[in-house]
């Protein structure tokens, strides 16, 4: 077992890919248990670790992403969001904040976000005067919105490994997503006269927020389209997503008239180059995770968090801490596909709600996007913006602080995740 | 050294090229077929049962040939803090490690994919009269496509510039 362990985590310290190195090390483990049985089941359990209808629903909501993105929306967004609370002081950071949670019903990965935010808004607020780090900080902090407030693929991965309802768990991010919005806002606003951020130029008026929504009302009805469908429970979270791409398709060619063929085959090419990376890092886990299964090593884990207390607080506490440690070094995905069904159980069997522990979870794995030294959205913005992963993690510090009392909300406060899927009947 | 490697670079790139360009085809597919599964759902009934099946073994397909395309521009997601304080000819060595290993793990997945595979002819999809040969046979074939741009790649990158194993979204 040692061997195995230590061949993943030596080989992915040293920069070997983590797809890889999660099939190099179950394929190790199945070596050691012996056999040629045990060779076969490598590709099997790497096909079985793919076949899930609901996984359908990923590359679907990359692309309506994509599609929503190219067809202008973002911009749609940021202009509603900053009639809305532009003229504040640090108005154009707190209307970055605000596109983020307006785009978060649209997107379900947080890199994505980061990338589209990273190229326009960082380089609009240098403009009025922001500093760099501070404005690719707002926007990492703002890309962690976008997979907490349904869709999310971190969400879609959970309900489908737990046999938890994906609808439940959309449901159920929906407030903390939006207090973490609030959480962030609030940050802007007392960091604002210390920071001496611009204050916006022009009064609010309701002829400009009227304006502004019926420019992006046909993107701002897209989540509420989408998300009724899955958590009415009249379409599956694939389907939801499959609608999702076609209303994104009709908006972009027919009624904004921004996509054409050729954008929509690159689009097509980037949702699939991404599922590839995405995916592999799942179907490696399968190998590792049935090797971990036979191992029994989810009962050594759950038995030894058990034997430091038997507390639901202080294994809420300890989750959460490994949670957040790992993900400031470790991809989201291949943790939450290794840990996640673990914890989640650990969590249920100390009397947890099933689609808290997944909120609490997913959550916990989407702040390890912004963590340094390794996070994905941290990364995207310090290549978008040549900015230094250092530079934008010092001023990021206050926003961190903000959404990991979210999470600490999220997990000691069942209301938080519950009320909502209550309300749909989930 | 360069002119040498000329050809690999070249090679992988335009295999690159084809198999994204498949995957886009594979993925449009498949959106269309879930949307008739909807459209027969909803809108009219249509006796398609095979929809959402079909639809999971395209993602599958999709998902693993796009696994070499990551593999052709070294997209996949790797923690290079480390790698980068490396010295320059070290790091080299070991980045030719990495292809080795990389190239072990997908040549494993070839050999016993097949061998699966072929053991899928007297598995029965619920898909009118198909067997499992085709869905299972996409992890030898798309095994095979890695392991082919892995060597291009390493070519390429000996020859070339500095490997570059760089962290991608």
């Amino acid at each position: 077992m040692t061997v195995v362990l230590l061949s993943l985590f030596g080989l992915i310290a040293i920069g070997f890919p983590i797809g890889y190195a999660l099939g190099v090390a179950g394929v190790v483990g199945m070596l050691q248990i012996g056999g040629p049985e045990f060779m076969a089941m490598a590709p099997q359990r790497f096909f079985a670790g793919l076949d899930l209808y609901t996984f359908l629903a990923m590359p679907f909501f990359i692309l309506a992403g994509e599609i929503m993105n190219r067809a202008g929306i973002t911009e749609r967004l940021a202009a509603f969001a900053d009639s809305l609370v532009g003229y504040l002081r640090g108005g154009m950071a707190q209307s970055c904040m605000v596109s983020s949670v307006l785009f978060a019903g649209i997107t379900g990965a947080a890199v994505a976000e980061a990338a589209a935010f990273g190229n326009t808004m960082v380089p609009a607020m240098e403009k009025k005067g922001y500093k760099r780090p501070f404005a690719c900080a707002v926007v990492v902090a703002g890309s962690i919105i976008g997979p907490t407030i349904p869709p999310s693929n971190l969400m879609v991965i959970y309900g489908s490994l737990m046999g938890v309802s994906i609808a439940g768990l959309f449901a159920a991010g929906i407030l903390p997503g939006l207090l973490m919005g609030l959480f962030c806002m609030a940050v802007i606003a007392a960091l604002g006269r210390r920071l001496n951020l611009p204050k916006g130029e022009r009064r609010p008026s309701l002829i400009g927020i009227i304006q502004a929504f019926r420019s992006s009302v046909l993107a701002l009805v897209m989540p509420v389209i989408i998300l009724g469908g899955i958590l009415g429970g009249i379409v599956t979270p694939t389907e939801g997503a499959a609608i999702a791409v076609f209303y994104a398709l009709f908006i972009g060619t027919v009624v904004f008239r921004q996509i054409t063929f050729a954008s929509l085959v690159e689009m097509l090419v980037r949702t699939a180059r991404i599922t590839g990376v995405v995916f592999l890092i799942i179907a490696s886990a399968s190998i590792l995770s049935w090797w971990m299964t036979y191992e029994r090593l989810p009962q050594m884990i759950t038995s030894l968090f058990l034997s430091i207390s038997d507390n639901p607080a202080t294994i809420i506490l300890m989750i959460l801490l490994l949670l957040l440690v790992l993900g400031m070094f470790m991809d989201i995905n291949a943790i939450l596909i290794i840990l996640g069904p673990v914890l989640g159980a650990l969590a249920m069997s100390i009397g947890m709600n099933p689609v808290q522990a997944g909120i609490m979870i997913v959550l916990a794995l989407n702040i390890g996007l912004m963590t340094p030294p390794v996070g994905a959205s941290l990364f995207v913005l310090s290549s978008v913006t040549g900015e230094s992963i250092e530079r934008i993690s010092a001023a990021m510090w206050p926003f961190v602080i903000a959404e990991v009392a979210v999470l600490f909300l999220v997990a000691y406060w069942p209301g938080l995740t519950l009320a909502v899927p209550r309300l749909f009947g989930l | 050294m360069v002119r040498r490697s000329g050809w690999a670079a070249a090679a992988s790139a335009w295999l690159d090229r084809w198999t994204e360009r498949l995957c886009a085809l594979l993925l449009a597919i498949m959106l269309l077929d879930v949307g008739l599964g909807i459209f027969g759902r909803y809108v009219v009934e249509l006796p398609v049962t095979w929809t959402e099946e079909l639809a999971r073994y395209l993602m599958i397909w999709v998902a693993l040939l796009a696994v070499s395309c990551g593999v052709a521009r070294r997209e996949h997601i790797a923690v290079t803090m480390l790698f980068h304080l490396v010295p320059q000819p070290l790091r080299r060595g070991l980045a030719v490690a990495f292809d080795v290993l990389a190239f072990s793990f997908f040549g494993f997945l070839f050999y016993f994919g097949l061998g699966m595979t072929a053991d899928g002819a007297t598995q029965y999809a619920t898909i009118f009269g198909m067997t499992m040969t085709l869905p299972y046979a996409a992890v030898p074939v798309s095994a095979a496509l890695a392991c082919l741009q892995i060597a291009l790649v390493c070519l390429r990158d000996l020859g070339g510039q500095e490997a570059a194993s760089e962290v991608h979204p």
